[in-house]
């Protein structure tokens, strides 16, 4: 299971600076609060060559790198582009936990269905954050956050002889590889391990993740303290927590397809909203979330968007009833132009598992409401368990 | 053309035609009115294809013809101006509207014809303008009010009976009946299906016309037109058939309450207020049926829960029946009598709601089923 995804954006403050004001492309632009006393929170990678890192006293930045461009933090900048960044998470599962402004960790055990295994979501990621962003990140993948935030790192701009190196932005640590990865760490880098236990551990001789694997439980216990010491025991084996907990609810849920050839024809259209619409209610159905609104867009071969909405009282509940909503808002569309895009999306989430309330209706009998209820659940256990193309609804015609 | 009238006048006679006009399905690129003037008497016509409402009203004409002119523009220009006489000329392809020291010129829409398709001609049957309007109230609510399902649930169904009509609209959650005596919609053909949105523009002409007495009915196989005073409605039908809805009507039913209606009006207003988080907005209200009184709770995953208890006859065995809030006071709201009757079978069927006296006007409402 390598389904643990970590986010973080590259200086990220300083790089939100420089898209706000161009000319400092290039230069060492280093963001910190409190003038000549206080910190850096963010260094572009130029600024990083001479030396500055975050957290480092500004005064010394300034030591490092005289030339440095000394800009104050605007906050409520940084948190519209952390807007737009949850947002692109957003689309991929709802499974987002955000650590910080620039960071956060995705459980995309979910998201396979609609995106593609853990790497091509990871690129994905990266590519739609570039984008819509114009901000770069690095992206860890591997069983546990640990292992993710770890392998996120690892993934970042490197400075080698005064230089900075891109490596592949996007790292993924499959279970075979975790030894290996995780011991050529050195202690440090585990989280938790400040400068103190550091330096107690190079005094016995440990620097890397692999020394430190060979200290017994019982010796780290009786160095460093129960809580301390089993902690440092599990992370040098690389247990560590996979559990995402998203504090935002989701808002919505979609998916569309940009095609290689223009689509011609209402009925090639129909077609594939009702694949797309399928995937995002299997995928909501299973995510037991119950939404209200539905939303179409169409984009034409002139780039011209079109979206239609609909919202009703009660949730959708079976994927015939949200197939006609669909049909009813592209069947009376002008299609002289040839479509490009077409995309369908979810909204206006109500809790609770599926079936809680049902209103009835006078012309079902309530065998038919029970069979079709079976068959969407037999339709989902087919599609989980063989993927998402195993199964699906046909076309009479 | 040329012609003079009042502002308060042309601003009434705008009212149901601008309500009709859309740019669908002509070729002008924005909604417009037709205007003909012939012996000082003007019509103003408003289109869309499936809808045309004409009003007529006296005027100072000076010289007969026809116009277009962009129906929105016109009606809020002569709607700012002051009272008084309103002067209307139409010179090649320019509307010159005069109140006052104020003068517009406004170019006329380009574009072909309006849609006029009407067929049904000739003599109607005549519908008392009162019972209509309360039978409209009364059935238009229970329709589908848009098109994302089987089109005939957005209609209202005009059917014949042995001694009157009988009004049906259905959105499949809940289907809305009344039977009107004494009146019959002449030509026996095959039941009328009428669109909702169009009886709900009906209404309004009603509203505004309420001194008629009668209202002129006919149709063909394809339209409708209601004209009633200087009004006109016309409306293409929708294809049959209505479903078959006789088959829900309950024969006879276990248990029922009597309750009175304006309380239990704002008991259901007061424990909806609860459901008010769009994540509460599938929650049911829940009625408690025993002897000597109804319970009506909910309860949201969002909010929270309320309860509270109003009088009631009851009739039967302790039920609980859950229905969705809006639905439920639709019905209740819908009875023209102090009391109202609630027939129920159980939790899983259609209960009615029907007044305690008259037995003209009947309301099903199917439960919300809870697992």
């Amino acid at each position: 299971m390598t389904d643990v995804l970590h986010v973080d954006m590259n200086s990220f403050f300083a790089s939100v600076e420089i898209l706000d004001n161009p000319s400092l492309r290039g230069l060492p632009v280093v963001v910190g609060g409190g003038g000549k006393r206080g910190v850096v929170c963010s260094a572009s990678y130029e600024a990083r060559v001479f030396g500055v890192r975050a957290a480092m006293p500004i005064y010394k930045a300034l030591q490092c790198c005289p030339k440095a461009v000394l800009l104050p933090v605007r906050i409520s900048r940084y948190r519209l582009y952390n807007k737009r960044f949850l947002s692109v998470l957003d689309r991929v599962t709802p499974f987002v936990e955000p650590v910080a402004l620039d960071e956060a960790y995705l459980d995309i055990s979910h998201a396979h269905t609609l995106f593609g295994d853990s790497l091509a979501i990871g690129r994905k990621i990266y590519e739609d954050l570039f984008s819509e962003t114009g901000l770069t990140c690095s992206i860890g993948i591997s069983q546990n956050k640990l292992l993710a935030k770890l392998a996120s790192k690892a993934a970042k701009p490197k400075i080698l002889s005064g230089r900075v190196e891109n490596t592949d932005p996007v790292l993924l640590i499959s279970s075979a590889e975790e030894e290996l990865f995780l011991d050529r760490h050195s202690v440090a880098a585990l989280p938790g391990i400040g400068r103190k236990t550091v330096e107690k551990l190079s005094q016995i001789g440990v620097k890397t993740v692999a020394d430190l694997k060979i200290l017994s439980l019982s010796t780290l216990v009786a160095k460093f303290g129960t809580a301390q010491g089993k902690s440092v025991f599990v992370m040098a084996r690389g247990i560590g927590s996979a559990e995402v907990v998203p504090n935002q609810e989701r808002k919505s849920l979609g998916k569309e397809e940009t095609f290689a050839i223009d689509l011609v024809g209402i009925a090639e259209l129909l077609r594939q909203i009702d694949m797309l619409a399928e995937e995002v209610y299997f995928v909501s159905k299973r995510a037991e979330l119950l939404f209200r609104c539905v939303s179409v867009k169409v984009k034409f071969s002139n780039f011209e968007v079109i979206t239609r909405s609909k919202t009703q009282e009660t949730p959708f509940l079976s994927f015939l009833e949200l197939k006609s909503a669909v049909h009813a808002m592209v069947t009376n569309l002008d299609l002289k132009l040839g479509v490009r895009l077409c995309g369908v999306q979810v909204s206006g989430f109500v809790v609770g598992p599926h079936d809680k309330y049902r209103q009835t209706s006078l012309f079902d009998a309530e065998s038919d409401v029970h069979a079709k209820d079976a068959l969407e659940e037999v339709t989902l256990g087919v599609k989980e368990k063989f993927g998402n193309q195993a199964i699906g609804y046909g076309i009479v015609r | 053309m040329k012609f003079t009238t009042e502002r308060d006048s042309i601003v009434e006679a705008l009212n149901g035609p601008v309500r009709a006009a859309t740019s669908k399905g002509t070729s002008y690129n924005i909604p417009s009115l037709k205007l003909k003037l012939k012996n000082n008497n003007l019509e103003i016509i408003g289109s869309d294809p499936d809808l045309v409402i004409s009003t007529r009203t006296d005027v100072h004409g000076e010289q007969d013809g026809d116009m277009i002119v962009p129906a929105k523009l016109f009606q809020d220009i002569v709607r700012a101006l002051d009272q008084g006489a309103v002067h209307v000329l139409s010179n090649d392809e320019e509307i010159t509207i005069t109140s006052g020291k104020a003068e517009f010129k406004v170019r006329e829409p380009v574009g072909g014809e309006l849609t006029l398709f009407t067929k049904a001609t000739g003599d109607g049957s005549l519908l008392p303008t009162k019972i209509l309007a309360e039978s409209l109230n009364q059935v238009v609510r229970a329709a589908l009010t848009d098109n994302s399902r089987a089109p005939q649930l957005s209609a209202v169904l005009f059917a014949t009976t042995e001694d009157g009509i009988r009004m049906v609209a259905t959105d499949s959650y809940r289907l809305a009946y009344k039977d009107i005596k004494g009146i019959s919609i002449k030509e026996d053909t095959e039941d009328v299906l009428i669109p909702a949105k169009t009886l709900e523009e009906l209404q309004k002409i009603i509203l505004a016309n309420q001194n008629e007495k009668e209202i002129n009915f006919s149709y063909s196989d394809t339209d409708a037109v209601f004209n009633i005073g200087d009004s006109k409605l016309a409306t293409r039908l929708i294809k049959g058939p209505f479903p078959d809805y006789q088959r829900l009507l309950p024969n006879s039913y276990e248990n029922y309450a009597i309750i009175e209606k304006e309380p239990f009006i704002n008991v259901i207003n007061r424990i909806k207020l609860l459901i008010r988080d769009s994540k509460d907005a599938s929650s049911p209200v829940k009625l408690n049926f025993s002897s000597s009184h109804v319970e009506v709770s909910v309860s949201t995953p969002e909010s929270g829960s309320a309860v509270e208890i109003i009088e009631a006859e009851y009739s039967g065995e302790e039920t609980q029946v859950a229905f969705n809030p809006n639905y439920l006071l639709d019905g209740v709201k819908a009875i023209n009598s102090e009391n109202i009757v609630i027939n129920i079978i159980d939790s899983s069927k259609p209960a009615t709601i029907e007044p305690e006296d008259e037995k003209d006007y009947h309301y099903l409402l199917m439960p919300v089923r809870i697992s």
